[in-house]
Order: structure tokens, then sequence, then C-alpha cells
């Protein structure tokens, strides 16, 4: 029988600890950036504005405003467009007044378009369009500021999914603790949770499918379950594209539990996978006409402009290595800019926040360069020694490579079609696409440290987490110094 | 009893060891002082860079410029390679501060033109800021026509409206950490959040952060030693 949720008493300490940890961490993120200063926060905020206030998404290709009259003349008072990735530049903090004062009477229903998120579902934005009205804060910037709150939630919620996660792979609490407070601590994940921005949902969502997949693969699937993770998945269809690779791990985990759960009534269990599949299939219909509802004819959700360059397996497989590995001989140069592994999953992936522009010196990322290199050899290695378990945790290890490996391969297949386009769209794979990748990091830490002797465990598991703790308490005192030094 | 114990001053060590590093790194960080940016009324190019010629007795002059207390230093850029005699007026709201900046403090590799003024106006004032070239050759500033850059402040030489100059404002030096009130203050206004409650999250961050993630773990070590009898059973391993 799957164990129920428990009761907000019975929820262990360490969890709850750490579940208020997100929460003052992205709460920080939350106020350490100045407002709109967050990735393309303009656009996702003026798509929550205009749901709000009219009920209607705003369209990508056509409109008269990105910003309505109100949030402009906020943004123009402010100086928010200019500040955007010049550090150095910073908002004249003392016009707030001025600028609440000749915004408060000017329409907020007009930011229609174009807007660059506007093909993006209504998920996100209708969840920060209900922050929006139920906002202490009248004031425009004060809505804005609830409306980041609602991804200080989902970080809290992500560390929730991700301690599930840990539940279902490991039977000591320190494990746990581990995962989730690599969750909650890891800076980029923090900091993505204080901006108005569809991501954190994504990784929400994307911790929630795998703790679902692997409770489904490691136990029997029941009818529950597959509605549950149906509707996860749909939700994630209908928050953003990005999430398609998600079904590529669901559809197999929903067949492989439904072919193996013959002690189960077969008929509630196919009544559930297809109900899971419906629902699934429902969203990526909705989603999909959203998108041609709010962008110019001729587009979909998959294909942004720029995205269609040609594909050459070839070029393909050595854009792929050589975004790992240095260049073999027999390669051709690597197609497009010099951004790599490095860049990616390092550099973007624990700093470059608020536009890119707040950065932790070359020496943290060279450890934490350092860090990750040594965590997969170390991986390696206790993975070999544990071969024969592992080999048994077979459905386990299936779901971590579907999950990832999906991700990855469609980040990269986007990416190599941009770059290899006329329009010269370039790199569109950054750090905060591979959050979701966050609670498999934790996993790989327990996993790790389970191999030293049990003494030193919850001393190195300890020390992490205060290493964690000093790196993300860096990147919120560098943000807001650049904001407000 | 004994072994738990014992763990948790471990880990309360470790915990110390590791804030003492995280302090030798972080504490320059923190303690030492450096200019801080106070206003930026008129940014320089992102793309095109725009050359303003001022000609020996002309004036550039940029517009509104929120001045506040700790204004110190003004900053524009020049492209020339040999500088010339300058004065800088701040005259705004019942302030007035004039300096003069000397010809050879910039020009040839140092783009900056500086100017102190002794102090700031005693509140907030919006300003006027005034470059007089007062040598005999003109000398060229550094200003963008980005529409990306484009800030309310606008820039005239004589009155004739030219492309933005940049132009910066410095407060007096100090440290990140004298700073904190000032940052408390500017988060609180541009974020709705009332003063109390950032004064609040800072404490929280500061030390519920690391404090309650450390404990967390340690928390865990407890309980696994009470279900075990105080050792931990060796299972760590994803089963099947």
């Amino acid at each position: 029988m799957p164990q129920r949720l428990p009761s907000p008493s019975r929820i262990p300490l360490s969890l709850r600890l750490l579940l208020i940890v997100a929460f003052i961490h992205g709460t920080a993120w939350a106020l350490a950036t100045a407002p709109l200063q967050g990735p393309d926060e303009d656009a996702h905020a003026a798509y929550v504005q205009h749901l709000a206030e009219t009920g209607h998404g705003p369209n990508r290709d056509a409109g008269s405003f990105l910003l309505s009259t109100e949030l402009g003349t906020v943004s123009k008072v402010l100086q928010l467009r200019p500040t955007l990735q010049r550090p150095g530049v910073v908002p004249p903090w003392s016009l707030t007044d001025k600028a609440l004062d000749e915004a408060r009477s000017l329409p907020s229903d007009n930011g229609d378009g174009p807007n660059p998120a506007a093909h993006y579902p209504p998920l996100y934005y209708g969840l920060g369009a209900v922050a929006y009205h139920v906002s202490p804060g009248r004031s425009v910037l004060g809505r804005l500021t609830s409306v980041r709150m609602v991804g200080v939630l989902l970080l809290v919620g992500t560390v929730a999914a991700a301690w599930l996660l840990a539940t279902e792979l490991f039977t000591q609490r320190w494990q746990h603790a581990l995962v989730a407070a690599v969750v909650a601590l890891q800076p980029k994940l923090g900091f993505m949770a204080g901006v108005i921005n569809p991501d954190i949902l994504v990784t929400f969502l994307s911790a929630l499918i795998l703790w679902l997949s692997v409770r489904a693969v490691r136990r029997k699937l029941t009818p529950k379950l597959a509605l549950a993770l149906g509707g996860a998945t749909a939700a994630a269809l209908l928050t953003h594209p990005r999430c398609l690779p998600l079904v590529g791990l669901t559809v197999p985990v929903l067949l492989f539990g439904a072919l193996r759960g013959r002690d189960l009534s077969r008929r509630a269990l196919a009544l559930s996978v297809t109900s899971a599949g419906a629902l699934t299939a429902g969203a990526f219909l909705i989603a999909t006409s959203w998108s041609r509802a709010h962008t110019a004819p001729g587009t979909s959700a998959i294909d942004a402009p720029g995205v269609n360059g040609a594909f050459q397996l070839r070029q393909f497989i050595s854009y792929l290595w050589q975004f790992y590995f240095p260049k073999l001989g027999s390669m051709e140069p690597k197609v497009g800019p010099p951004v790599g592994y490095r860049q990616i999953f390092i550099e973007t992936g624990w700093g470059s926040f608020a536009s890119l522009e707040v950065n932790f010196s070359a020496g943290v990322y060279d450890l934490i360069w350092l860090a990750m290199a040594a965590l997969t050899l170390a991986t390696i290695v206790v993975a070999a020694r544990r071969w024969e378990s592992l080999r048994a945790a077979w459905p386990t290890i299936g779901v971590f490579v579907l999950y990832s490996g999906g991700l990855m391969l469609m980040l990269h297949y986007v990416s190599y079609r941009a770059i290899t386009s006329d329009s010269g769209a370039g790199v569109v794979l950054t750090g905060r696409y591979l959050l979701g990748l966050a609670p498999l990091l934790g996993v790989m830490l327990a996993f790790v440290i389970s191999a030293l002797p049990p003494r030193s465990r919850s001393v190195v598991a300890g020390g992490l987490a205060a290493a964690l703790a000093a790196l993300a308490l860096s990147g919120v005192a560098l943000t807001a110094e650049r904001f407000y030094g | 009893m004994g072994s738990a114990l014992r763990s948790r001053w471990v880990i309360s060590g470790a915990l110390l060891v590791g804030a003492v590093l995280v302090l030798t790194r972080m504490g320059p960080w923190l303690l030492n002082d450096r200019a801080s940016v106070e206003a930026s009324p008129s940014l320089g190019p992102f793309v095109v860079v725009e050359d303003i010629v001022l000609r020996p007795g002309a004036t550039a002059c940029t517009e509104p410029a929120v001045v506040s207390p700790r204004v110190r230093t003004l900053e524009w850029a020049s492209s020339s390679p040999v500088g010339q005699p300058l004065l800088a007026t701040v005259r705004g709201q019942g302030f007035i501060a004039r300096t003069t900046v000397a010809a050879e403090s910039f020009g040839g590799g140092s783009p900056a033109v500086r100017a102190n003024i002794p102090s700031g106006p005693e509140r907030t004032v919006m300003a006027r800021i005034c470059l007089q070239n007062r040598g005999s050759r003109s000398i060229s500033l550094i200003g963008n026509s980005d529409p990306l850059g484009d800030t309310p402040a606008t820039s005239t030489v004589d009155d004739t409206p030219v492309p933005d100059l940049q132009l910066t404002l410095y407060g007096e030096s100090r440290s990140f950490a004298a700073a904190i009130p000032d940052v408390v203050s500017r988060i609180s206004e541009l974020s709705a959040f009332p003063r109390w409650l950032v004064w609040a999250l800072v404490v929280a961050l500061v030390f519920a952060v690391p404090g309650l993630s450390v404990s967390a773990l340690v928390s865990t070590q407890r309980s696994n030693e009470r279900s075990s009898g105080g050792s931990a059973p060796d299972s760590s391993t994803p089963e099947a």
C-alpha cells in the first residue's frame, strides 16, 4: 500500500528545518535582486500583470507595449531597463515614491505585447496572477514582490519533493536531509526562486515527477499514483515547452507499472493509466493551442524563431563531445561560440545571478568544478563497488537516465539547431535550465558519502551543508551589493 | 549517548572551522572600504560610443540627477589623449558645490574624469550637474545614444541637446558591512517589505540558514543513533 503523506506534526524535524531554510533563502533572493532584473523578468512580469488585469495572455508578435503604462513608468523612473546587465549602474532608490505616484493612475492592463514569453503556457503566470491579486502590497512593486514569493513557495515544495525522493532511495535520515539540503541551498536555484520566471515551477514539477516515477517503479503502480503522475506531467506541459522530455519519462513509467501491476485490479489500473495519458495529451493540446493563439501563424511552442538550423548527425555528435571534452584529432572545430560544460554546468549553473552580471570569483568556480569532477569520479567508483545492488535497482536507474538524459538531449538538440541557424540565435542553453537536476546531485552526494565510515558521514554531510550555505549567502550578498550597496 | 555527544562536538567543531575559513575568505570583502555607486543618472555606451566635443569655455550639463548626502565623487569618461582643466558644478534645491579637475588627472591612458566634492547636500536633491572646459583645447567626453541605456536624464552642451553623457556618482568609500543599514532601507523601498522585516530576514539569513541547515543534519544523526542504539546501520545504496 502506498504510504500517505505525513501530517505536519509528523514531518521529521530535519525536513521542517530545511523547509524553513529554503523559505528564508528564497525570500532573501527575492529581496536582494532589484525588480525586473532576473533573466527575462520584464517579459514574465508583464505576462503575469496582463493575465491578472485582463484574464488574457499577451501576444508574442503583436500588441502595443511589452510593459503596461503603469509598469513601464515605474521601470523608466527607476531606470530598471538600463540597469540590466550593467554592473555599476544602480536604480535611483530614492525615486521610488515618485515612480509609484506617477504610475498610480496609469493603465495597468495594456501590456498586450509584443512579449517574447507570450507563447509559454499559462500555468505559472496564472499562479502569479493569483499572487498579484491577493498581494498585501497594493503598489505595482508590492505586487511584483508577491509574485516573486510564489517562486519561494515553489522552492519549498521542491525541497519537500527532493526529500520524498530520497526516502524512496535511501534508508538513513541523514541521506534524506542531505538531498533536501542540496536543493534548499543551491544558490542558483534560490536565485531563480526569487525572481519572476516559470523555471522554478518547471523545477518543482520536475522534482515531483522524478519522485513519483521512482516511487512507481520501486513500489506498485496504484491508480492514485498513476493519476498523480499524469496530473503532474499535465501541469508541467502547461508550464513550459521545456517540460516536454518529461513525457518521455512518465509514459514508460506508466507502461512499466501497468504491465507489472498484475495483482491489482487490472481494470482500475488500466483506467487510471489511460486517464493519466489523457490528462497528459489534453495538457499538450491546450499548451500548443495556447501557444498558437498567442503567436504569429506558423510557429509553435517548440519552434522558437531562430531555432531551426540544419541538422547533421556527425556534426551534432562532434558538438556534443566537444561540449564536455577536448576536441579529438579527427573532429572538426566545434560549431558555435566557445561555450561548454564549465560555462553551463558550473558558471551559469551555480552563479551568474541577476541577468548574468553578478558572479562568484573564478577561484570559486574552479572549486565547484573540482568538486563536481570529484563527485562524478567518486560516483563511478562507488557504483562499480556496488554494481550488484545497482543492477538489481535497474528500474530506478532507468528513471534517472530517462529523466536527465531526456532533458540534456533536448537542450543540446535545441541549442545545436539554434547555433547552426541562419538567424544566429546563438546558444540557447544556460545553467538555469539544469536546475531540475539538483535533486539528482543530492542523490549522488548521499550515495557517495554512504561509502564513508559510518561515523564520518554526518560530519561530511554537515560540512557540505555548511559549504553550500556559505555559497548561498555569498551569492545573496554579492547581488545585494550590486543593486543596493 | 556518549557517541551522540561526540558526534555533535565533532560537527560543531567542523562548523566552527568552516565558519572561520569562510570568514577568512569573505572577511576582506565584507570589511574592506571601497567606492560605492550612489547614482547612475546617465549611462555609458553599450555598443556605440558617442564622442561629445567640449570646446574651450563650453559647458556640458546633465539633469535631473539624484544627489544624496553620501555623494562625494562625480565621474565622467573622456577619450581625449590630453586633459584640460575643468570646473564641475552640482546645483539643486538649496545646494551648490563647485570643484576643479586638474588637466593632468585624466587623458592618455586614464579615461575617468573625476571631480571630488567636499560634502553632499543635507538631504537628497534633484540636481543639474555640469562640467565646463576651462582649458585652451577641446576635449571629448564619452556618451551613448543606445535606446537600452536611455534614462530620464538628458544632456546638453551649451544648452544644445547631445547624446547622454556617461556620468556616475560615487559615495564615500565604505565597506559592505557598513553599508548594510542603507542596503536594508533601499531594499525596503523597492520591495514594499517593511524595513523591520528586511532586518529580520538579514538576521535569519546570516544565522538561521547555516545554523538550521547543519542542525537538520545533526538531528538526523541523533535519530539514527536513537533508532539503532548508538550505531547507525550501513544501508545506503538505492535498493531494488
